[in-house]
């Protein structure tokens, strides 16, 4: 089963680094996770509940470059869950 | 922690003084359903949450680990763990490099942290960062874990 999903998996994988490579400011490659949710007009909207004060990197190695240019340390919060069902 | 530690203003301004952000979900297909905590109430943290379903990682600008903690750390908790991380890692370094004796002074600035720990997971925590140094690599979930990990069983 877990061979059979990985077999399904692999070409959005590569698809998707695809097309993270070419943007300025990629989407995280491996999370389904929506900081946005989809208001009653049907459009877009952020959640409220996210924190906004903070620029969040969603690349390690990004975030790293600009630490050192910055003089600054690098927070890297690891989380499990699904942010439209608030999980963990 | 999305929605009361990183939206208190001083930890906002202490991240965004002196820390570049980023996250990783680290079990994007993992589902969500009624029940999946069943049963682990026993380890819930002292503030309800889980153990180990969040960790925060505090990094030098080349990747080394300062410092880590599990768990879902409330505004003073999270402080107290940013101020010892940021602490430590201007003991250790002196502009982008790292200062001589670094790896002593690290060392026994965590185990000195876990020795005056009276939570048993924080102990251990200090007491399995104390053994050496690691890098932000090391704690990349693996491909598996992200692809599989579809419980919370670790």
């Amino acid at each position: 089963m877990n061979l059979r999903r990985l077999a399904l998996l692999t070409p959005f994988i590569l698809v998707t680094g695809l097309a993270i490579s070419s943007a300025q400011e990629p989407p995280h490659p491996l999370c389904t996770c929506k900081a946005r949710k989809v208001g009653a007009s049907g459009s877009r909207v952020d959640w409220d509940g996210y924190a906004k004060s903070i620029r969040w990197h969603y690349s390690i190695d990004e975030a790293m470059k600009i630490a050192r240019a910055e003089g600054k340390m690098v927070f890297w919060q690891q989380i499990v869950g699904d942010l439209d069902k608030e999980g963990c | 922690m999305r929605t009361v530690t990183f939206s208190n203003p001083e930890v906002v301004k202490l991240l965004n003084e002196s820390f570049v952000c980023a996250w990783i979900n680290k079990r994007p297909f993992q589902k969500f359903e009624d029940g999946l905590y069943a049963g682990k109430e026993a380890k819930a943290l002292p503030n309800g949450t889980a153990p180990d379903n969040v960790t925060s990682v505090f990094a030098a600008w080349d990747g080394t680990v300062i410092h880590a903690m599990s768990g879902s750390l409330d505004v003073d908790a999270f402080k107290k763990n940013l101020t010892f991380a940021r602490d430590l890692h201007d003991n250790l370094y002196e502009g982008v490099g790292r200062k001589t004796f670094a790896g002593a002074v690290y060392r026994d600035a965590h185990i000195k942290a876990s020795e005056s720990s009276a939570d048993p997971r924080v102990r251990t925590i200090h007491w399995r960062l104390s053994k050496s140094f690691t890098d932000l690599k090391d704690w990349y979930p693996s491909l598996f874990e992200m692809f599989f990990g579809d419980t919370c069983k670790d």
